[in-house]
């Protein structure tokens, strides 16, 4: 309803589908996954149940390393909701993985050397209020 | 071929009449319903219609955060509709809703097509801070990444590695828009802007201050789309549909906030769209007297800028920072203050400016001699644009 005042809501837990299922499946598990097409063996983020570069329906979940290389960043002043607004500020990282995907991550343990675009990065799974996520730590500490 | 179309059905035989508006404001205190009927009514007025001429009506909503046409079309009292459209999209939809009238109308599916934009986008659902339901939200919002000022700055800082911006031409572009915004007593930032008290805000999501953002209102924009042969006889001169295109890029992602699979954000659709727009218009970035191009943030303009052409990779912050998008300058852009600070319409009110510029109704803004000019809606990997000139 249009006229329905809407709340701004604490980050609930992700509304995972039939298609994402397997990917959180293996990131509970402790490993990070990526989709790749056994048509034309392109890799790339998120799951989907065909390739966005050929269009190929065979599409397998395959391990990622972890590794990347910082394509961009946004350093978030002022959250959404209370518990994100707690970690304020902090950064958002867009990675470049070397399967070729990109994937948005928390970036942890930052450190005050500068951010520098290209810079590598890796992979970590933490718990994040309360729900498990993908983030980045700095090879550059 | 596809690209060497003119897209003659439509082009140059059909035109925009009138325009309509509420206040905008923050707490509009009424439905978005009675929001949507009152800009309509005036849009209808102002063309010198009465309701018995309209038979279509075309809008958008995100989120649900609007009104049926249907609704519309029953508190106006319009006799029947022979053309209805609702589309489920967000601020790449105002040009593409005008052409979706203006084919209408050319096709014979309708006469007088009325397009709107409604919400009580600050004190009802705000864009700015709902979660979308598409598959791509699992992936942003349980690590804080939930918000366009956040999405888009992600694209603003790649656009700065890449061509060596600084915050002074982000800065540079919520300066400008400001200074016509002091002119324009609808818009709800008015304050004077200055280089130093940019620069001395604080970041919301770095490299965005609070001035690069758009601000969420509750209010509504509506426009009257005609055949140029009847709009010759209403009583404003029309804005003739001289050129449009939309385009929805390779690999844009699973809802209108997702750009994981998009590959390059240092640039969005209007370098995508640029060539079909000027081919179908007839028209190049020279013969343009002016610009609205869509602002939901600051860096918005100076993708624009440079993806319709009007100057090189790179050059847009130089180009704003020199004067040239002010009243006077050889782009004047923005001239109701943007959405920066007129108000998230979602572009809707960008469309409207462009349509007062060219009919000689913008008052202490207007540009001198506004014969052509530029529209674009959308900010990220999909959007819509039109050329309009004077008939």
């Amino acid at each position: 309803m249009p006229d329905v005042k809407q709340e701004v809501t604490e980050a609930p837990p992700p509304i995972t589908d039939r298609d994402s299922d397997p990917w959180w499946a293996a990131l509970y598990a402790g490993h990070l996954k990526l989709p790749r097409c056994l048509d034309c063996g392109s890799t790339w983020f998120p799951v989907t149940p065909g390739c966005p570069e050929c269009g190929g329906i065979h599409v397998e979940l395959v391990a990622s390393t972890g590794r990347g290389h910082l394509y961009s960043w946004v350093v978030i002043n002022r959250a959404l909701g209370q518990s994100m607004s707690a970690d304020a500020p902090y950064t958002i990282v867009a990675v470049d993985t070397e399967e070729g995907a990109r994937m948005f991550g928390r970036l942890f343990a930052p450190s005050d050397q500068p951010m520098r675009a290209g810079e590598p990065l890796s992979a970590v799974i933490r718990t994040l209020h309360g729900q498990t996520v993908v983030g980045f730590e700095r090879a550059i500490s | 071929m596809k690209d060497d179309r003119r897209r003659e059905s439509f082009l140059g035989r059909t035109a925009l009449v009138g325009v309509g508006f509420t206040e905008f404001s923050r707490d509009s205190g009424r439905s978005v319903l009675s929001l949507a009927a009152e800009a309509c009514r005036r849009a209808i007025e102002d063309a010198g219609l009465s309701r018995t001429d309209i038979d279509g009506v075309v809008s958008f909503s995100v989120l649900n955060d609007s009104v049926a046409t249907q609704a519309v079309a029953t508190v106006l009292g319009l006799p029947e509709l022979t053309y209805a459209l609702d589309m489920n999209l967000g601020g790449q939809a105002p040009c593409f809703m005008v052409m979706q009238a203006a084919m209408a109308v050319e096709a014979g599916l309708a006469d007088a097509i009325v397009v709107f934009r409604a919400l009580n986008g600050r004190s009802g659902i705000r864009v700015g801070s709902t979660q979308f339901h598409g598959p791509a939200g699992q992936y942003r919002y349980p690590i804080g990444f939930s918000a366009y000022p956040q999405y888009i700055a992600m694209w603003a800082r790649r656009y700065m590695i890449e061509t060596g911006a600084t915050y002074e031409d982000l800065g540079a572009v919520a300066i400008a828009q400001r200074a016509y915004a002091e002119a324009n007593e609808r818009a709800v930032i008015r304050a004077p802007l200055t280089s130093q008290s940019y620069l001395e805000s604080p970041f919301v999501s770095d490299p965005f201050r609070m001035a690069d953002c758009t601000t969420e209102v509750d209010g509504a924009c509506a426009l009257v789309v005609t055949t140029l042969e009847r709009a010759r006889d209403l009583r404003h001169s029309p804005a003739v549909v001289r050129g449009a295109a939309y385009v929805l890029g390779n690999r844009s992602g699973l809802d209108i906030g997702d750009a994981l699979l998009w590959k390059d954000y240092s640039r969005n659709y209007t370098g995508l769209l640029a060539k079909a727009l000027w081919d179908s218009a007839g028209l190049g970035p020279t013969e343009i007297d002016f610009a609205e191009l869509y602002d939901c943030f600051s860096s918005t303009v100076l993708f624009g800028l440079e993806g319709l052409g009007f100057v090189g990779r790179g050059e847009a912050g130089g180009f704003v920072r020199a004067g040239n998008t002010a009243l006077g300058g050889r782009l004047p852009t923005n001239t109701n203050g943007g959405l920066l600070c007129e108000g998230y319409l979602h572009g809707m009110n960008t469309l409207a400016e462009a349509v007062l510029q060219i009919q000689g109704r913008s008052g202490e803004r207007q540009v001198p001699s506004a014969n052509s000019c530029v529209v674009t809606s959308g900010g990220m990997m999909d959007g819509s644009a039109l050329v309009l000139t004077r008939a």
